[in-house]
């Protein structure tokens, strides 16, 4: 499957100063949930339209499904792993967060195996849709918040650029795990990394306090 | 034992546990005295082995390679500014890594906290009142306003920012605008109340429409516009801990970062003594 939606391009800013390039983690989570919420939405207009478009259905799920695959996986790699680091409760917000994501897989690849805009079909994108709408306002109530909280501003810009980079290089699933994990496994494995590597990995070796402006 | 960086953090001997105490400790020394940090543009990036920033600028070379003549050829330089580094040395007894190890909550690290107030100070002074020798103009110096006098006397301090400001206003510089103080000043206006009990802080901060911000290392005061762009941070390795040696007793790190600052817009400032 290929991804149709447009990428990140960097932040236009009025006085034509440099940085910053790319939004933070949070933001550029935050973006792909707005996105996916759109897209769900054109989704039903022409789940109205009779007879149905098929190929207009299958332009806009086509890149939503590998678009939620791609952003769990990122989000897994990228994302929790510092939350565990940082987070106030990180525990059980990543165990919620990929339990979540193995339902929203789940239902993804279910819709997969059923002819595009059959009965089936639709419910399988429903039950998608919503566990992703739980997972969203979960993250966005839960993981997101604690982040921006707790971790360092300069850690924040930083995981900004490898969430964007990671999400460039990955235009589809192609090459990707896109199987479920096993969120105590994962969690376990996660705080495994984080007391056998070095402490400041992920901030580029510094401290991570980077910018204060407005603070 | 393999070495991932120049900070040779792999080679000390500290724990993981200890290491993050320590980075943590750090960390939360740094950030409430890092005051230019919340006025300055951030345009870091690139880490230690960044060397340079440009400026977008070009100077004329008139000396040409032999043979070739400046009726044939115009030539350019590029114009760049380096990015200074510095080092700030502390040592943590060895006795605390294990203290740390078996779990202690209150380990003693009073000289970290020391070398994370040196650089914090140097952070904000070369940024606030320059560096010649890095090629850093600060904030105060690049000011082009006469100087007002702030003196101790806090039932002045209302009328001398409402002065600063007019100046920034009178001159196209838009506001909010923040009042970046050093700690003895910061201090006398917190303790201060004018007739009928209204805090100073309280009416320094609607004549700014800004802030007042605690900035150690700041001599005097200085007003600055915090519509942004006006002050640019350019920072390579941005503070972190690093390992030097260690014998019996210690283990000797330092604090370090790589930067440089420049002033976009001199204009956009007013200095207080």
């Amino acid at each position: 499957m290929l991804l149709r939606r447009p990428l990140w391009s960097g932040v236009a800013r009025s006085d034509g100063l440099p940085c910053p390039v790319v939004p933070d983690i949070t933001q550029l989570i935050l973006d792909d949930h707005a996105w996916f919420r759109q897209q769900f939405a054109d989704l039903d207009d022409l789940q109205a339209r009779d007879p149905l478009d098929v190929a207009a259905v299958q332009r806009v799920w086509e890149p939503l499904a590998a678009r939620l695959d791609v952003h769990a996986i990122a989000e897994e790699r990228i994302f929790y792993p510092q939350l565990l680091r940082f987070g106030e409760d990180p525990q059980e917000e990543t165990l919620d967060a990929i339990g979540d994501h193995n339902d929203i897989r789940d239902a993804v690849h279910d819709a997969a195996r059923h002819p595009l805009g059959t009965e089936a079909w639709w419910q399988a994108v429903g039950a998608a849709r919503q566990a992703n709408d739980e997972h969203m306002g979960e993250e966005e109530r839960e993981g997101l918040s604690d982040f921006r909280r707790h971790a360092p501003r300069g850690l924040r810009d930083a995981l900004g650029v490898q969430f964007a980079e990671f999400l460039k290089a990955h235009p589809s699933t192609a090459g990707l795990d896109v199987s479920d994990k096993d969120p105590e496994g994962y969690v376990r494995e996660a705080e495994r990394e984080i007391t056998s590597t070095d402490p400041d990995a992920g901030s580029g070796g510094s401290l991570g306090i980077g910018s204060l402006k407005g603070k | 034992m393999a070495v991932t960086d120049h900070l040779l953090r792999d080679l000390a001997p500290i724990p993981t546990r200890a290491w993050k105490v320590i980075d943590d400790e750090a960390r939360e020394r740094l950030t409430p005295l890092l005051a230019a940090r919340r006025l300055a543009e951030w345009v870091g990036g690139g880490g230690w082995t960044r060397d340079a920033t440009s400026l977008g600028r070009t100077t004329e070379l008139t000396d040409l390679p032999p043979g070739m003549t400046a009726d044939d050829v115009r030539a350019r330089r590029r114009q760049v500014l380096p990015l200074a580094e510095f080092r700030v040395p502390f040592t943590v007894l060895r006795s605390e890594i294990d203290d740390i190890q078996r779990g202690a909550r209150d380990p003693e690290l009073d000289d970290l906290a020391r070398a994370a107030r040196l650089a914090a100070e140097f952070e904000n002074r070369a940024v606030f009142h320059g560096w010649p020798a890095a090629d850093i103009v600060g904030i105060a110096a690049a000011c082009p306003y006469p100087t007002i006098a702030l003196g101790l006397d806090c039932a002045q301090y209302p009328g001398i920012v409402a002065r600063a400001v007019d100046t920034l206003r009178r001159n196209g510089i838009e506001g909010p605008y923040a009042l970046a103080i050093g700690p003895a000043g910061y201090t006398r206006i917190v303790e201060t109340t004018e007739h009928g009990g209204y805090p100073l802080i309280d009416h320094l901060t609607r004549v700014l429409g800004g802030r007042l911000l605690w900035a150690p290392g700041v001599d005097g005061a200085v007003v600055v516009s915090e519509r942004g762009g006006d002050f640019l941070l350019d920072v390579g390795q941005d503070l972190a801990i690093g390992y030097d040696r260690h014998d019996a007793d210690r283990v000797h790190l330092y604090v370090e970062e790589s930067f440089t600052f420049r002033v976009v817009e001199p204009d956009a400032a007013v200095a207080l003594t």
